[in-house]
């Protein structure tokens, strides 16, 4: 029976005559991947208002979002930096130990 | 004098380690006020007015990092202790890695700005001419040392050199181009960042920048430093111990004696 097997019971969901489920009219609703891929569907997500981390992130032409990227690139740069220090200081004391 | 004086370094100890830290904290705050800071909306500029913050800093540790490695080429050429040698081919390096950085930021700031829908990249702003021709000057210093065959010879050349290459610097980068129609300020004469080339709001993030970036290029030349001198080090003991392991390319040039 259909019931007793839920994969089969998503199959004939999909196939139900209210056609594909990314035609549903509200955006939230609609499968994220595809949703980003149609640009309509992009639109209608764009056209509510942001919120959250959103809010912080798109104001100044989206500036915050180059602060972020400059930040994670100075990070990894940092974090080489440090650990070449690090090592280098290993060194210098194991050329400081008489031989 | 032992080999291990002539290559003595100053302790990289706790307060090394806190002012690089420091050092970190300082350029992570230039780069947020940088980017998120208020600047002076221009037409043709724009937000690349920012970039204020982060091109003219590489100039400044490109004139102040030949600087230092004429001080320790001089002082090479007085005492022959090796560790100025050292200091000054770091100070080179690094200073001529942040003048190429300088001008390429250069070439793609004004290809967006100024010279937007001409396709043009490469312009004949005196300034940049110029400066392409002292890194070319810079460059050299490079190219001769690795054509030197001996440490000695090699260490007294380049330092005679770097004495010339820093003695142009002033007038190629700063006098000539003065003198000259420029898209950069301090053009025909008048001061560089005077009140009229920077807004009051950019100029503390401005200085700020610098600092920070400049700090950088010592610590990024400490460590080069250092690794140098350590690997001269490994070498030195090596051949006391009178072992024939693998040098490396720190080693010197010539080998001791037959």
């Amino acid at each position: 029976m259909r019931a007793a097997r839920p994969d089969l019971a998503v199959i004939s969901r999909r196939r139900s005559p209210q056609g594909p489920s990314f035609a549903v009219a509200n955006p939230m609703q609609t499968d994220t991947t595809i949703a980003l891929l149609d640009t309509a569907a992009a639109g209608a997500f764009a056209e509510q208002q942001p919120r959250g981390i959103e809010r912080m992130m798109l104001a100044e032409d989206k500036l915050p979002v180059v602060l972020a990227v400059v930040l994670i690139v100075w990070v990894g740069v940092l974090l080489l930096l440090f650990r070449t220090e690090r090592r280098l200081a290993r060194i210098e004391r194991a050329l400081d130990r008489p031989s | 004098m032992t080999p291990d004086d002539s290559l003595r370094l100053p302790r990289y100890g706790a307060l090394y380690r806190a002012g690089v830290a420091a050092i970190a904290l300082w350029v992570t705050a230039a780069l947020v006020l940088g980017i998120l800071g208020d600047i002076s909306s221009l037409p043709i500029l724009e937000h690349t007015a920012r970039n204020l913050y982060f091109h003219v800093p590489m100039w400044f540790v490109l004139m102040l990092g030949w600087f230092v490695a004429a001080w320790h080429s001089a002082r090479y050429l007085a005492t022959g202790r090796r560790v100025h040698d050292v200091r000054a081919e770091q100070a080179a390096l690094v200073a001529t890695v942040f003048g190429v950085v300088g001008i390429t930021t250069g070439v793609v700031w004004a290809r967006f700005t100024w010279y937007v829908g001409t396709n043009i990249w490469w312009n004949s702003d005196p300034r940049q001419v110029m400066v392409a021709i002292q890194l070319l000057i810079c460059g050299a210093y490079f190219v001769l040392r690795g054509a030197a065959e001996g440490d000695r010879l090699r260490a007294r050349l380049a330092a005679a050199y770097a004495l010339f290459a820093t003695a142009t610097m002033p007038f190629l980068t700063y006098v000539l181009p003065r003198r000259m129609a420029s898209l950069h300020p301090g053009a025909e004469g008048n001061p560089a960042f005077a009140e009229m080339d920077i807004a009051p709001e950019m100029r503390w993030v401005f200085y700020a920048s610098a600092v920070g970036f400049l700090l950088l290029a010592w610590w990024i030349y400490t460590i080069r430093v250092r690794t140098v001198v350590a690997g001269l080090r490994a070498a030195d003991r090596a051949d006391e111990g009178g072992e024939a392991g693998p040098r490396g390319h720190f080693a010197p040039a010539v080998a001791a004696g037959p």
